[in-house]
């Protein structure tokens, strides 16, 4: 685990860096005013300004941060970490630890602190990334800096998404027999809910579906657009990502090894 | 250690397990007194492995109750667990830790510290080298993960030992130094509730055995008294042909094959009633084969003690 937190978080400060370098080239070469100029008004309509904010500086920096890909790299990291206790469970190990005097919960404590840290230290990394090496790499005009406090509000939601998931694979995987049921399961569900708030917003019936989906409380693209962050969504996630450890604890408490 | 000396090892009462409509384990009592090597036999799927795992809280009793050492293994499970040593029948371990780095985990999570003199004593009995514990378990046979998983389930000194099929995957010479070792612990005052297929072994290192058939408790006792009810097998060999007694044989014997000069019996009991009826014959040897455990057990396994 700790081996996969480190090569995951140096990957994702390596991309951060390589965006830094990509945004510096698109800047200096202005294809960033020619490419807002060359898309279509139809185009502009059906995605709005969040295509039109994409296409700047600051957009490409915290692309990293609502990447389709790398969102669902993290979502994958937590749901790996969620379901450990299953994984032991299934490979026996489980029988070694609980036939000791270690309390079930101390199990789950170790992962919920493994679902709070881990992914912090690798989206930590990713700011790291983008403060330390990508934007001093790169070195463009400072008005066009991303502010601190984008990214910081980028870095804060993405962990509290990450830690709403991290809640319902620990629920998962605290029932399930088999870790890959638990994970397949949990990736199942983000992918529904991923393509139902996606959905959403361009067909209104999915739109009482999306209220229960996680990413609908992770708005990006909002915050690149310089609004401020919703300490509401913030809340959303954390809360659900909290029944989801409670749910875990009195489940895992219940079951049979 | 430490427990009053009158104060059971092991004891369940009415225990039960039910997965759904099968019940796995039915109303079990069971006392294992401290000091003792106790045998626990059964088939496959006779619920050997299900009771282990009560006792040790990894499974939730459908109903009734058991302890060690006089703590609850569900309500007071932490203190309970802290006196027992678990060898499971099938090794979970993580493959990408040293056998070193695995044994240490266990060991504080035993909360005793790793590196003490009896774990040395283990390791060499069990002839695990540093090098071999500088291996990840990816790289060890079969036996090898057998013998490390003796040493976790001893290091920490317990005062109860919970063994299932301790010996498997142990060449003969490994057999042996773990019977030397249960013999040791047991000197120590130790109780050890070992669960094993291998009737010999059982009959070897055993004080007392408990059947468990289809669920529920079917024998009970002291290995010497389970061998007495057993037959003796007597092989009586004739210098010349003789006939069968006239008024039959004794209740206590039972005949397996008669022969003109050589009959073979079962004599359950004293051999007296024997001896009297070959009195005066021509008889040119006579074989008694002791009673063996296997001769009871495989009668209870099939129902028909």
């Amino acid at each position: 685990m700790r081996t996969l937190l480190f090569v995951m978080a140096g990957a994702l400060a390596l991309f951060q860096v390589l965006l830094g370098l990509a945004a510096q080239q698109l800047q200096r070469s202005g294809m960033f005013a020619q490419l807002a100029s060359i898309i279509p008004s139809f185009v502009r309509e059906l995605f709005g300004t969040a295509l039109v904010t994409m296409m700047s500086f600051s957009g490409i920096m915290a692309l990293g941060y609502y990447h389709v890909a790398i969102i669902a790299v993290l979502v994958a990291l937590v749901i790996t970490i969620g379901t450990e206790p299953a994984g032991e469970i299934e490979a026996g190990v489980a029988d070694l630890i609980l036939s000791r005097a270690v309390a079930r919960t101390a199990v789950l404590a170790r992962s919920i602190i493994l679902l709070a840290v881990g992914p912090a230290l690798v989206i930590g990394a990713m700011v790291g990334g983008t403060f330390l090496l990508g934007l001093w790499i790169a070195v463009p005009p400072s008005e066009l800096l991303p502010l601190p406090s984008l990214i910081g509000s980028l870095a804060v939601n993405l962990w509290a998404l990450l830690f709403c998931w991290g809640g319902v694979a620990l629920a998962i995987g605290s029932v399930a027999r088999r870790r890959s049921v638990a994970g397949s399961t949990t990736g199942a569900a983000a992918t529904a809910l991923m393509l139902a708030d996606y959905l959403s917003r361009v067909w209104s019936p999915l739109k009482p579906i999306a209220r229960f989906s996680p990413f609908r409380y992770y708005n990006p693209l909002d915050l690149v657009m310089g609004r401020p962050l919703s300490m509401t969504d913030v809340g959303v996630l954390l809360a659900a990502g909290a029944v989801g450890m409670a749910a875990a604890y009195v489940l895992f408490a219940r079951r049979d090894i | 250690m430490g427990s009053a000396p009158d104060v059971p090892a092991i004891a369940t009462r009415g225990l039960t397990k039910r997965f759904g409509r099968i019940t796995a384990v039915k109303s079990l009592d069971l006392t294992v007194e401290q000091g003792l090597v106790f045998g626990f036999l059964g088939l496959n799927g006779a619920g050997k492995t299900t009771t282990i795992r009560l006792l040790l809280d990894l499974l939730r009793p459908s109903s009734g109750r058991a302890a060690i050492l006089g703590h609850d293994c569900r309500t007071d499970g932490l203190a309970a667990r802290a006196l027992v040593g678990y060898l499971p029948g099938e090794i979970g371990l993580y493959r990408d830790m040293t056998g070193r780095q695995v044994l240490d985990f266990l060991s504080r999570l035993s909360r005793v510290p790793p590196g003490r003199p009896w774990q040395r004593d283990l390791l060499d009995r069990f002839e695990l080298r540093d090098a071999d514990l500088g291996r990840t378990l990816r790289e060890y046979s079969t036996g090898m993960k057998r013998k490390l998983a003796i040493v976790q389930a001893f290091q920490a000194d317990p005062s109860v030992l919970i063994l299932d099929e301790p010996t498997e995957g142990l060449d003969p010479l490994m057999q042996e130094v773990f019977y030397a070792l249960l013999r040791d612990v047991r000197k120590r005052g130790r109780t050890v509730f070992l669960s094993s297929h291998v009737l010999s072994e059982v009959e070897r290192v055993c004080d007392q055995i408990a059947v468990l058939r289809e669920g529920e408790l079917a024998l009970s006792a002291s290995v010497s008294e389970v061998r007495h009810l057993a037959p003796r097998a007597v092989r009586v060999t004739f210098r010349e042909p003789v006939t069968g007694p006239a008024g039959g044989f004794d209740r206590s014997i039972q005949v397996t094959s008669v022969a003109a000069q050589q009959w073979m019996l079962n004599v359950q009991g004293p051999l007296g009633p024997l001896m009297s009826l070959l009195d005066g014959l021509p008889v040119a040897d006579l074989e008694v084969r002791e009673p063996r455990l296997e001769d009871v057990v495989i009668g209870y396994y099939r129902g028909t003690p």
